[in-house]
C-alpha cells in the first residue's frame, strides 16, 4: 500500500515538474511572420513583420559582427548599428500588425526584438541573419557543383 | 514781382501734380487694361500645339529588379531623370509595337501570368485612367496608315527585359491583358535598371510580401506596392496660397475678361458671401472667395451630335486651360469621361497637378479634380478650376507614417469599416493635401490616400490624423 502511494506521489511530482517550464517560459507576445534565426540572404533589405496585441511596444535593434585582432587572435563582438533616420520603437495599433524594413550589413547580423505588452509582460526574440554578396553565393554554388558526391559517400562508407 | 512768384509757384505745383498723377496711372492701373493682351479674348485664343506626352503621363513607374525587389519612380526631383529616361525607353517600345503590329503576334494572358512576369527584371507603367487607343496614338504618333493594335484602351504597360522581352498591355475597359513578344534585347533599359539598382533606391513591397494579407480588417490587392523605409522620403510641408487674388477687383475683372468677348455687356454681381458672378446672358462665370472658379455656357447647340476625336478634344482643353488661368506646374490628365449634354455627346476631362511628383488633393474635395473641362461640339461648355500655388516649403525632421500605421488610423473608426467581412482597399498611395484653415496661407502636407470600395480617406502622413 505504501509502495502504491509512493508511486502515485512520484508520478504526480514528475508530471508537475515537467509542466513547470511551460509555466515559467516567456509569454508569446509577438508572432513573427517569418523567423529571424539562421537566415542567409543576398537581399540587403529584409522585412521584420508580425502580429501582437494593440498597445504592445516593440523595440527592434540590430547588431553587426565585428572582428578585432587582439594579441594575434580574432575576437568577435556585436556592434549595434542604427537604421538611418528610423525610430527603433513601434507601438502596435488596432490592426495588431507591425512591419519594419531592416538594412543589413554584410556578414552576420543579430536582430533583437523586445516586446512589452499593455500588461507589462516582456518577450525578447533574437536571431542571426547573414548577408552574403551575390558573388559569394555564386562561388559557393560553383564549389558545390564541382564536388564529387560519390567520393564523399565512399569516404563515409569506408 | 509778387505776382510772378505766385505764378511760378502755381506752375511748379501743377507740374508736381501731373508727375504724381502719372505715377499713379502707370503703377496702379494694370498694364493689361491699357494694352490688350490677345490671349485674354476668347475666339482669339492662340492655337498652340501641345505635346500631349507632357500631359498624358504615368502616375508612376515601378521598376522590378528581379524577385521581390522593386522601386517606384515619381516625377519628383530625386528620381526625375530615371523616370524620364525609363519612360522614354518604354514609349519607344510601345511606338515600335504600334508601327510593326502586323509583324507581331498578340496573345491574351491571365493576370497570374502577368504577375509572374513582373517578378522578373521589368518595368511597369501605370496611367491614372484607362486611356483610349486613339488618344495614345495621338500621344505617341505612330506612322499613319497602320492597322491599329488590337487594344481599345491602355491603363497599364509592363515591359519585361530579362531572358525574353515582352510587352504586356492591360485593357482595363475590357478586362483583358495583351502580350506581344519582342525581338532583340533591350540593352539601354537593362543598363538603366542596373544603374538605378546600384543607387539603392527605396524598396516597395506588396502586402503579401510584408505579411499583412491574413488580417481581419482589410483585404489588399497584390497590385498595391508600398514602401516601409519612410525616413527616405524627405517630403516637405509647404505653404500654399490661392491662385487668384479674389479680393482684388481689378485683377478679377481682367481674369473675367478672358471668358467674355465683350465686357461692356457683362454684369457683375457680388453675393453676400463675397463670391463674384459675371454674366452676359449667354454664359456665367462664378469665382468663390476660396478661389474656386466655375464657368458655364447656358445653352449647348451645334450642327453635329457626333462625338469628336479625343486627341483634338484634349488639345482644345489644354488651349483653354492655358488661356483661362494658365497651365499649372506638373499638370497631367487624370481621367476622361464620356458625357451627353442636351443630346450632344461630349467629354469631361479631369486634370490634376502634382507637387514633388505626388498628386494634389485640394481641401479633401476628392470627387473634384483641380481642373475639369467639359467639351461638347468643339466648344468648352463648362470649366471648373481650383488651383493653389506653393510659395515656400520646410523639411520635416521625422519619418512619414508607415502604411500599416495609416491603416490603423482607419481601423480606429469602426463606423468606417465593413461590418460584414474585411474592408477591401482598392488603392493606397502618397499624395499632398491642402488644409484650408486660415485666411490667405494654407498648409500643403504629405498624406496617405486610401480608397476602399465605399469610402476615401486622407491621412496626414506626419501627424497620423484624418483630414477629410
Amino acid at each position: 500500500m505504501a509502495r502504491k502511494i509512493f508511486m502515485v506521489l512520484f508520478l504526480s511530482l514528475f508530471l508537475i515538474v515537467n509542466m513547470m517550464p511551460v509555466v515559467w517560459a516567456a509569454p508569446n507576445i509577438v508572432e513573427l511572420i517569418k523567423p529571424i534565426s539562421d537566415i542567409k540572404t543576398v537581399n540587403k533589405n529584409i522585412i521584420i513583420s508580425g502580429w501582437a496585441d494593440a498597445e504592445t511596444k516593440l523595440e527592434i535593434r540590430t547588431f553587426s559582427r565585428e572582428v578585432q585582432n587582439i594579441n594575434g587572435s580574432d575576437v568577435y563582438s556585436w556592434e549595434e548599428y542604427q537604421q538611418p533616420g528610423q525610430d527603433q520603437s513601434i507601438v502596435i495599433g488596432p490592426t495588431g500588425f507591425f512591419a519594419k524594413e531592416i538594412e543589413l550589413k554584410y556578414g552576420a547580423n543579430k536582430i533583437v526584438i523586445k516586446a512589452v505588452n499593455a500588461e507589462g509582460q516582456e518577450q525578447t526574440i533574437d536571431g542571426i541573419v547573414t548577408l552574403s554578396s551575390k558573388d559569394e553565393v555564386r562561388e559557393a554554388v560553383k564549389n558545390l557543383l564541382n564536388t564529387n558526391f560519390l567520393d564523399i559517400i565512399r569516404k563515409i562508407i569506408k | 514781382m509778387n505776382m510772378e512768384k505766385i505764378k511760378n509757384l502755381v506752375l511748379i505745383g501743377l507740374v508736381m501734380l501731373s508727375i504724381a498723377f502719372s505715377i499713379q496711372l502707370w503703377l496702379d492701373v494694370p498694364i493689361e487694361r491699357i494694352m490688350a493682351n490677345p490671349n485674354y479674348f476668347p475666339g482669339q485664343d492662340s492655337e498652340k500645339d501641345y505635346d500631349l506626352s507632357n500631359f498624358v503621363l504615368p502616375r508612376w513607374i515601378v521598376v522590378n529588379f528581379g524577385g521581390p525587389s522593386r522601386t517606384k519612380l515619381y516625377r519628383d526631383s530625386s528620381t526625375y531623370r530615371f523616370y524620364n529616361d525609363i519612360y522614354k525607353e518604354v514609349s519607344d517600345v510601345l511606338l515600335y509595337v504600334m508601327n510593326n503590329n502586323q509583324n507581331l503576334a498578340f496573345s491574351q494572358v491571365t493576370r497570374e501570368e502577368l504577375n509572374e512576369a513582373k517578378l522578373s527584371k521589368s518595368v511597369e507603367v501605370e496611367y491614372d485612367d484607362s486611356f483610349e487607343l486613339q488618344l495614345m496614338e495621338k500621344v505617341f504618333h505612330p506612322k499613319a496608315g497602320q492597322q491599329s493594335i488590337p487594344v481599345s484602351s491602355i491603363k497599364n504597360i509592363t515591359l519585361t527585359v530579362s531572358t525574353e522581352s515582352a510587352l504586356y498591355m492591360e485593357d482595363a475597359d475590357k478586362g483583358v491583358i495583351h502580350k506581344v513578344m519582342l525581338p532583340g534585347t533591350y540593352r539601354e533599359i537593362n543598363q538603366l535598371i542596373d544603374r538605378l539598382e546600384e543607387r539603392d533606391p527605396v524598396k516597395y513591397w506588396t502586402w503579401e510580401e510584408i505579411g499583412f494579407s491574413n488580417n481581419e480588417f482589410f483585404y489588399l490587392p497584390l497590385e498595391i506596392y508600398l514602401p516601409l523605409e519612410m525616413s527616405s522620403f524627405n517630403l516637405p510641408v509647404a505653404v500654399a496660397v490661392k491662385e487668384l487674388e479674389t479680393e482684388d477687383q481689378g485683377k478679377m475683372g481682367i481674369f473675367a475678361s478672358s471668358f467674355f468677348k465683350d465686357m461692356s455687356i457683362v454684369r457683375k454681381i457680388t453675393e453676400i458671401n463675397g463670391s463674384l458672378i459675371y454674366t452676359d446672358g449667354q454664359s456665367a462665370l462664378k469665382v468663390d472667395t476660396d478661389g474656386f472658379v466655375e464657368y458655364l455656357v447656358y445653352s449647348i447647340g451645334g450642327n453635329s451630335k457626333e462625338q469628336e476625336q479625343i486627341g483634338d478634344v484634349v488639345d482644345l482643353a489644354l488651349n483653354y486651360i492655358d488661356s483661362h488661368g494658365g497651365i499649372p506646374e506638373q499638370l497631367y490628365l487624370d481621367k476622361i469621361e464620356n458625357i451627353t449634354e442636351n443630346g450632344y455627346k461630349g467629354y469631361l476631362l479631369k486634370f490634376n497637378y502634382g507637387y514633388n511628383g505626388l498628386p494634389f488633393f485640394s481641401n479633401g474635395k476628392l470627387t473634384q479634380s483641380a481642373i475639369e473641362v467639359t467639351v461638347v461640339n468643339g466648344r468648352v461648355v463648362n470649366y471648373k478650376r481650383l488651383v493653389y500655388r506653393i510659395t515656400k516649403a520646410r523639411v520635416e525632421q521625422k519619418p512619414l507614417l508607415f502604411p500599416n500605421a495609416a491603416l490603423d488610423v482607419i481601423a480606429r473608426r469602426p463606423g468606417d469599416l465593413e461590418t460584414d467581412g474585411r474592408t477591401v482597399i482598392v488603392d493606397m498611395y502618397l499624395g499632398y493635401c491642402i488644409d484650408i484653415k486660415g485666411d490667405k496661407e494654407y498648409q500643403a502636407v504629405p498624406v496617405w490616400y486610401i480608397k476602399s470600395e465605399n469610402k476615401e480617406f486622407i491621412i496626414d502622413a506626419y501627424q497620423g490624423s484624418l483630414m477629410n
